[in-house]
């Protein structure tokens, strides 16, 4: 866990910085800075600076506080004790009761919830919390927690919780409002923020920032301003006191009550004489470690007890960070499932294309392959020739084969009729019938092609011969070419064109 | 110039989406279009080199098949085919029966030529002409390009025929 806090409390007209870390010897303050800061701009600036200039770590964790106005605070009774529902069922409980919208509204606990079921509750609006969040995010810096300034009061200069301690209250001015929180027993029991008079107000804050740190822990920029104390800003200080008072003690006050203001003791001498009681002025905690020769500067009692919250990391206290996520969760499952689903999209992405490029290494492969073997074929059936086109070629020069071929092997009587005259000659004699007086006179053969000449009987005679070659399955065709009949002998001349079929 | 984390958060997805789409542009498609062609072409070359080998194969079978004509033809001649034909004559007792034998005109068959032989046969019986046309047919060249019977014009029942024999010449 990391030993270093930055708690920046960003005031009305004026940033504080102290940087702790947790020692030994306790928590040591180790840096501090204050400068004027009027406008976002320069407060955006001046938390720039802060690890750019002035040695602020880097790694720290950094908390912040909302300002007065933004904050309401309301005293709840819940029978829930746990903090998680505790702060989701107080949520609902006081919906009614602050002027934000329920959709805006973030709430957290000031601390666990008593015995009695007692707890205080402060809410804000969502707005609020993210431009408070967005000026940390402009100056480049992370935030791990945002409290309420009574939280972060309490932190720095409150004491243990005994149940013995008396009722108390503090006080912290900041431009024109100033917070007034009651506590009891180390615990806040109520809290308030009040408007001063403008002018009186003005006195009052440049009051709070006036005292120098010394010169060994780093102090720059100090906010100017050194007018006295009006009189206006004690008097509704004090009776807002009194008002608050009565609300969470709902007794007046008495000799024993505790006053202490945060920063300024010229306030708190206003306030005594205005209350007609003593008001201190409230110092660090005793754990709370200063350089032995630097003064305990109460202007950054704000910013040391943010510094001690983020360190301390209070399982119980304001976080409006932590409430605002843990009333968001569809916000922080939308972003895992978002990336969680970038993630697997982009596994799936980068196995498909793996997988294309896969493939078409094979294709590209077999593609070669392929070519080579048409080209190594082409290369032994025709060497020495140069492959252009294979096949084409190829088949050019086979079909000239063919055609020679087919000559020569008509020349040589081996073609693909295969029949010789004789073998004709045996057909013939074989399908020829041995009666009817038919006689041969001329017979031609050449190749396939039968040309057959004689006499018969009758002209049935003729028809009964195309019969029986036809039916022979010798001859493709059979046709009679010249049927004539021979007055001088009787007999009838017939002539055939036969086409003896293959093989 | 510093950037907020959103600026940066945004310009790394930028430019993330830019590098896909390079990626995808100049990666990416390229490849899904040449897959998308050797998937056309791979089967035709498949196709053409089964082509090529049975043509090879065609091819090798032909030139056996020439290289048998050459040597055919390089055993035969033209004033061979005649003494060889009235041989054959003599032995079928059919010398007496021939009425000419005419060498006939060559022509060109691709690197070979062809020479042939026309026998005139007069007076012979169709047994002696089988018989003829048998001894022709034993050996293997020439071969018996056509026949022509008729019936005798002296004697009826004997016959005269024609035949056209063929042979190749180198």
């Amino acid at each position: 866990m990391n030993s270093r806090s930055i708690g920046i409390d960003i005031g009305a007209d004026c940033v504080r910085a102290v940087q702790v870390a947790r020692t030994r010897r306790g928590l040591v303050v180790e840096r501090a800075y204050a400068a004027a800061a009027t406008s976002p701009d320069v407060v955006v600036h001046v938390l720039r600076e802060l690890t750019a200039r002035h040695g602020f770590s880097r790694r720290a964790r950094i908390a912040v506080a909302m300002p007065h106005g933004a904050v309401c605070f309301r005293a709840v009774h819940t029978d829930i004790h746990a903090w998680q529902q505790a702060r989701q069922a107080v949520r609902f409980q006081i919906e009614d009761d602050v002027p934000v919208p329920f959709d805006e509204l973030v709430v957290d606990l000031c601390g666990p919830v008593s015995d009695d079921g007692d707890v205080l509750a402060a809410a804000i609006s969502r707005t609020d919390l993210r431009c408070r969040l967005k000026a940390i995010a402009d100056a480049g810096l992370p935030c791990h927690l945002v409290d309420a300034i009574p939280c972060a009061l309490l932190a720095a200069v409150g004491s243990d919780a005994q149940n013995d301690d008396p009722p108390g209250m503090l006080v912290h001015v900041d431009g024109s409002s100033a917070m007034i929180a009651a506590t009891q027993a180390g615990r806040l029991v109520n809290a308030r923020a009040v408007r001063l008079p403008e002018d009186g107000a003005a006195a009052a804050s440049a009051q709070a920032g006036r005292r120098p740190l010394r010169s060994h822990v780093p102090c720059h920029g100090r906010p100017r301003g050194a007018a006295p104390a009006e009189d206006g800003a004690a008097a509704v200080l004090a009776r807002e006191i009194d008002l608050t008072w009565h609300t969470a003690f709902g007794r007046a006050m008495t000799d024993e009550s505790l006053i202490a203001v945060s920063g300024d003791d010229r306030l708190a001498a206003g306030l005594a004489v205005e209350l007609q009681r003593g008001v201190a002025v409230a110092d660090y905690r005793p754990e709370i470690v200063w350089p032995a020769d630097a003064g305990r500067d109460q202007q950054y009692a704000v910013a040391v007890g943010l510094a001690v919250r983020a360190l301390v990391a209070a399982e119980h206290g304001v976080n409006f960070l932590a409430a605002e996520n843990a009333a968001e969760p569809r916000a922080a499952d939308v972003r895992y499932h978002a990336i969680a689903a970038g993630v697997l999209a982009g596994a799936i992405a980068a196995v498909w294309c793996a997988g294309v490029f896969l493939r078409l290494g094979r294709m590209e492969h077999e593609y070669q392959r392929l070519k080579h073997d048409a080209r190594q074929v082409f290369e032994q059936t025709l060497p020495g020739e140069k492959p252009v086109n294979e096949l084409p070629q190829l088949e050019e020069r086979v079909a000239a084969m063919r055609k020679q071929h087919a000559e020569l092997a008509a020349i040589a009587g081996t073609g693909a009729d295969g029949i010789s005259p004789l073998d004709v000659l045996h057909r013939i004699s074989a399908a020829v019938p041995d009666a009817g007086g038919m006689r041969i006179s001329e017979m031609s053969v050449t190749g396939r092609t039968v040309r057959l000449a004689g006499t018969v009987g009758s002209f049935r005679a003729v028809d009964e011969l195309k019969a029986r070659l036809q039916t022979s399955g010798e001859f493709e065709s059979v046709a009679i070419h010249d049927v004539a009949a021979d007055r001088s002998t009787g007999a009838v001349r017939f002539t055939l064109a036969l086409t003896v079929a293959p093989g | 110039m510093k950037l907020t984390n959103r600026e940066r958060y945004v310009a790394v997805g930028a430019a993330g989406l830019v590098a896909l789409f390079a990626f995808h542009q100049l990666a990416v498609r390229p490849a899904l279009g040449r897959i998308e062609t050797l998937e056309r072409v791979i089967p035709e070359r498949s196709r053409t080199v089964e082509k090529l080998r049975a043509l090879s194969a065609e091819h090798r079978a032909l030139q056996e098949e020439l290289g048998r004509f050459s040597r055919a033809a390089g055993q035969s001649s033209g004033t061979g085919m005649l003494s060889q034909m009235e041989q054959i004559a003599s032995d079928c007792r059919l010398a007496s029966n021939i009425a000419s034998m005419r060498p006939g005109t060559t022509r060109p068959a691709g690197t070979f030529a062809e020479s042939s032989v026309e026998i005139r046969l007069e007076g012979v019986s169709i047994k002696q002409l089988v018989d003829f046309l048998r001894r022709v047919q034993s050996v293997q060249s020439p071969t018996v390009r056509s026949l022509q019977i008729r019936q005798s014009a002296k004697t009826p029942s004997l016959l005269d025929a024609d035949v056209q024999l063929a042979a190749l010449a180198p």
